[in-house]
């Protein structure tokens, strides 16, 4: 009988062959695209398939499991830039911008930062805006003329509060939380 | 809301609530199972279509293998270490698309190449399963680098030249052979990979102690000369073996790693310029690059020297085509060193663009994997010497590749994973090893400085992404745009010539049936007899090395039983029903071909007699001929002969036709109305137009011209002057066009395009206008469209399509007179063998028309000798044209030739 159907036996072993190469093909860049993705996602990190394997777990492990961060970090949250004065007392150029958090945030005067700040006496990589356990947190990088929180320097990480006024340098601005969705994505 | 499973170290994550979402597992256990099916499948499918015997030690090889990616998340468990099947499974179906290779091409291999693997794949459970693996790479990076070099070095005097390639590159230990090469670049990339983790940040320049150069900033010297120097020290160390594939990996790690790190693109500008200058240097310190570079820039040029490999690489690909020739059933064996060199080739071969375009993809997602591990990872040492690992990995994927597909010179590395060989396969696993520790512990937190390298990754990634587009391409390129080389016998020659043992061509017959060629098959090839020897130039020939020409090229698909039209066709292609090759018949006819090869004796010229009412050839005359079982003195000095006895000179050849053109400018007088035969006309001796003089003492001894048709039977050159200059360069033209004259007729063969004049503006004045009017001045007109013109008047003005194979539908090619224009030209014709000098070909009983010509070409030699004729005049069923080189007059050498023929087609096929 096998034998008999020797030639389409070999037919459907390359076609199989051929077929299994781009199902795997499919499945795996599918799954690498995905944790990327998660690992770049706002508010959400992959957890690695590839930490320390628990010998509870069965093998194979899972390959990738997205976990997003509860709210109240939301995709909608941004920073808004106050009044403030610019160079020669000019009004500054910046007033009344937004812009959306999508994540951990380098501010500074670099073209690279997130946020780009383009004001002389913002340093090049003046502070850095992340969330954390569902808030938003600032940190200065070292910047010549500082964070504050009011009137407070920022020493270390702190907590940012959509209520107080925040400041890179001489640029005044205020988290702005969203409100009207709840949850990540 | 599920509990986050398991623990990870440094995850800042873990406190806060977390919603999980989780994938689907099945799709795990599916990359789990597939590459252990494959492995199984794949060399299989090989072995079962080439084996000749039951089941044997080879397929429990196999099977043994598949073994492996079953258990090794099983033990890597065990060790507490995870298993990631995006950088495993791939490395596991390479493996097998690699055995599958070496069944096929040193099937007694399989089993060394399993053991290989297996090795290979111990190693790399050792490797992972040790703690401190990484920690000691970092700790003694020194002592390894060191090592390295000094083992590298040590091939200088103790190498084994292992393949007798040139390059001493091999180190015999015990059973095995080993390249240090290899080894040394793992050990310079972690080397690189420590430095810069630890004192990376210093070479950015921003607070160092530096200086400037221009618009460069450099770090104090402290900083990177012991960076530099390890690197220059590993690349001399190679280029002492005039070794340069690995210096080539060395490079892009070292610029990759430093660019993640630093950022610095000024470094990198520098070091590329540094390699464009250096390359050269390489080129003129080893004939052996050289003879690669040669074999790169023209392989053609020394088709059976130093192209030959990368030549029948070619053939691989473009054999291949989409689907493969099927596992088992390509021609791999040609390529030499197909199983270290080019693998991808005969993959390509056997499954096609669909298997090396899956192997790319499946090389892609390794590499991707691996960048994306180095990427994410928390310590700086993991992400750059998994970003260093996947890198060199990468680039030596395209390179080899590239090398393969003739997109750069072949650098002699090998293809990880897939090539045979040991001290390859057994680093590739090492590498592997090093790439599945890197990134185990990914960071959580995200930094400032994190970020930088996370995004320069990115940009390598991109890099490498278009290095493996580029290898797509060209995988396309070879594989689906280029069909055509399949025929070039320096590509696909040995190929077509496997294939013509395996398919018994099929014969050529003429009309009748009569065979003209056949073939005879033995086991030492496929013998191809020529019955008529006169038919060459329409038969062509057909050779492995020197190509296909004539019928047997045109209609080679159908003699190999290539023509796969109906799906069933195709169906039984897929199961390699073997195929049987077809016969084809062609339009000459054997006794007629005789004949006139016979009349035609050894002059130098051509004839072609053809059915004016088919356009069938019926035979076909080229001198002169020669023997189509050519060998290699023969050909060259058929090549080089300078009488051109490969020229198919009815097809291709072109001539001056003389007078026989005077009755084209006859046709275009008569359809303008602007002659009758029996016209009044005289033959003055000499006329002078636009300053021109044209003479004519052409009248036969007691003849007068008084009409017309007088002055075209006794050939009048004045009458046909002024005739010309009446009828006008437009009319002229517009009759030429009209019967084909000046274009390349639509046939089987190559063909020529006549031409009325070289120079644009010549039919312009009426001088020229003159001397072409009766057949001189420029024109250029080959014998067969000659003879499709003089046919287009037999046929009552309509020109046909000339064909060879009777399976070709007859049609005309177009229309080039009125009925009555050809009435009236025919009537003429018939004159000139009545009473002309076309009478050398009368025959009794029969009306033949005809016309001489006599072509000066050049002065002070004998003319050409030319003649057209048609017969019966009624109902004409064949039309000949006959052209001797220097053949002298038109009348008495070629008259006689067209008769014979004529004569002998009507005795056969008589009127009825």
């Amino acid at each position: 009988m096998l034998q008999d159907n020797w030639p389409l036996v070999l037919l459907g072993l390359r076609i199989g062959v051929a077929a299994a190469l781009y199902l795997f093909l499919l499945i795996a860049i599918r799954a690498l695209r995905a944790e990327v993705r998660a690992r770049t996602m706002p508010y959400a990190v992959a957890l690695p398939t590839y930490g320390v394997a628990t010998p509870s777990a069965s093998a194979p492990t899972a390959l990738v499991e997205v976990v997003p961060l509860d709210a109240p970090a939301r995709v909608g949250d941004h920073l808004e830039v106050l009044e403030y004065t610019g160079e020669g007392g000019e009004p500054g150029r910046l007033a009344g911008r937004s812009y959306a958090l999508r994540g951990p945030a380098l501010i500074g005067r670099n073209v690279g930062s997130t946020i780009v700040l383009p004001e002389r006496q913002v340093s090049s990589r003046h502070a850095r805006v992340f969330p954390d356990r569902g808030a938003w947190w600032v940190e200065d990088l070292g910047s010549t003329n500082g964070t504050y929180i009011g009137s407070r320097r920022v020493s270390g990480r702190e907590r940012l509060d959509p209520s107080t006024e925040v400041r890179f340098g001489p640029v005044v601005a205020r988290l702005v939380r969203d409100t009207a969705k709840n949850g990540a994505r | 809301m599920t509990a986050l499973p398991g623990s990870f170290e440094g995850g800042s994550f873990a406190a806060s609530t977390i919603a999980t979402v989780r994938r689907p597992r099945r799709y795990t256990v599916v990359l789990w199972l597939l590459p252990a099916l494959v492995l199984v499948a794949a060399p299989m499918s090989v072995v079962l279509t080439t084996r000749t015997a039951p089941p044997n030690d080879l397929e429990r090889a196999v099977l043994l293998a598949a073994l492996l990616p079953l258990v090794t998340p099983l033990l890597m468990r065990a060790m507490r270490r995870t298993w990631d099947p995006l950088l495993l499974s791939p490395v596991w179906m390479l493996c097998a698309m690699g055995l599958a290779v070496i069944a096929r091409v040193q099937p007694t291999r399989l089993n060394v190449q399993v053991l290989w693997i297996t090795l290979g794949w111990a190693l790399f459970i050792v490797l992972v399963g040790f703690p401190p693996l990484l920690s000691w790479m970092r700790r003694f990076r020194t002592l390894w680098l060191g090592l390295a070099i000094l083992a590298v070095l040590s091939t200088l005097f103790l190498a084994d030249d292992v393949n007798g390639s040139g390059t001493r590159i091999w180190l015999r230990v015990g059973p095995l052979t080993i390249q240090p090469g290899e080894v040394l670049r793992i050990a310079l990339i972690a080397f690189i990979a420590t430095y810069l983790s630890e004192r990376g940040h210093l070479l950015t320049a921003a607070r160092t102690n530096l200086g400037r150069i221009g618009r460069l900033d450099i770090p104090s010297r402290v900083y990177w000369l012991p960076l530099l120097g390890m690197v220059a020290l590993s690349l001399l160390a190679v280029a002492a073996q005039r070794d340069f594939g690995p210096a080539i990996l060395f490079v892009a790690a070292f610029l990759g790693m430093l660019y993640i790190a630093t950022g610095r693109r000024d470094a990198i500008a520098l070091a590329f310029v540094g390699f464009v200058v250096l390359a050269p240097l390489a080129y003129t310190a080893s004939a052996h690059v050289h003879t690669r570079i040669t074999a790169w820039i023209d392989p053609w040029a020394d088709a059976r020297g130093v192209g030959y490999q990368s030549l029948q690489a070619i053939g691989g690909f473009v054999f291949g085509g989409v689907i493969g020739s099927g596992p088992g059933y390509g021609f791999p064996g040609v390529i030499p060193a197909a199983h270290t060199d080019y693998p991808l080739a005969v993959i390509g071969e056997e499954w096609g663009l669909v298997g090396s375009l899956a192997v790319v993809l499946l090389y892609g997602l390794f590499v991707a994997r691996g960048l994306t591990r180095a990427q994410f990872s928390d310590s700086r040492f993991e992400q750059y010497l998994g970003a260093g690992l996947a890198l060199s990995v990468g680039v030596q994927i395209i390179v080899v590749s590239a090398g393969v597909l003739r997109m750069l010179p072949l650098t002699g590395v090998t293809s990880p994973f897939v090539s045979y060989g040991g001290s390859s396969m057994l680093m590739a696993w090492v590498i592997l090893a090093l790439m599945s520790r890197t990134g185990e512990t990914p960071s959580a937190r995200f930094t400032p400085e994190a970020g930088d390298a996370v995004r320069r990754t990115q940009h390598i990634a991109y890099a490498l992404l278009a290095g493996f587009v580029a290898i797509a391409a060209g995988l396309g390129y070879w594989q689906v745009a280029r069909p055509d080389l399949a025929n070039d016998p320096r590509v696909g020659g040995e190929r077509l010539n496997l294939e013509a043992v395996r398919v018994e061509r099929g014969r050529l017959l003429d009309r009748n049936g009569t065979v003209l060629a056949d073939t005879v098959l033995s086991p030492a090839g496929a013998l191809r007899r020529y019955t008529d020897p006169s038919a060459v130039h329409a038969l062509g020939f057909t050779s492995p090395r020197f190509g296909t020409s004539g019928a047997e090229a045109a209609v080679s698909d159908t003699l190999m039983g290539r023509t796969t039209t109906t799906p069933a066709d195709t169906w039984r292609d897929l199961l390699h029903v073997p195929r049987a090759g077809t016969d084809v018949r062609l339009t000459l006819d054997n006794r007629l071909q005789r004949t006139a090869a016979a009349a035609m004796g050894n002059s130098i010229g051509a004839a072609v007699a053809i059915d004016p009412r088919t356009g069938d050839i019926l035979a076909l005359i080229s001198n002169p001929t020669f023997n189509p079982s050519f060998g290699e003195e023969e050909w060259t000095r058929l090549l080089n002969d300078p009488k051109s006895p490969l020229l198919n000179r009815v097809t291709q050849g072109l001539y001056t036709p003389g007078s026989t053109f005077k009755t084209v400018t006859l046709a275009a007088a008569v359809e303008a109305g602007l002659v009758k035969p029996e016209d009044a006309a005289t033959c003055p001796k000499e006329v002078v137009i636009d300053g021109s003089k044209v003479t004519s003492n052409n009248e036969p001894p007691g003849k007068q011209t008084k009409t017309a048709a007088d002055a075209y039977a006794y050939s009048c050159n004045t009458y046909f002057a002024q005739l010309g200059v009446r009828v006008g360069e437009a009319k002229l033209r517009a009759m030429s066009q009209a019967l084909g004259l000046t274009e390349a007729p639509p046939f089987a063969l190559p063909t020529s395009t006549g031409r009325l004049s070289t120079d644009q503006k010549f039919l312009s004045s009426n001088a020229g206008l003159a001397a072409s009017a009766y057949g001189q001045g420029q024109l250029q007109i080959s014998p067969l469209e000659l003879g499709l013109a003089t046919a287009a008047i037999a046929n009552g003005g309509v020109v046909p399509r000339p064909r060879l194979f009777l399976n070709d539908p007859p049609g005309a090619w177009r229309s080039a007179m009125s009925p009555e224009t050809a009435r009236l030209v025919t009537q003429m014709m018939v004159r000139g063998t009545t009473d002309g000098w076309a009478a050398t070909a009368a025959i009794p009983g029969i009306n033949v028309a005809a016309k001489t010509g006599s072509a000066e070409v050049a002065p002070g030699e004998s003319s050409d000798a030319l003649f057209i004729a048609f017969a019966p005049a009624e109902k004409p069923t064949i039309a000949v044209v006959v052209v001797k080189e220097r053949g002298g007059a038109g009348s008495t050498q070629a008259g006689p030739v067209a008769r014979a023929i004529i004569d002998a087609w009507i005795k056969m096929n008589p009127v009825r």
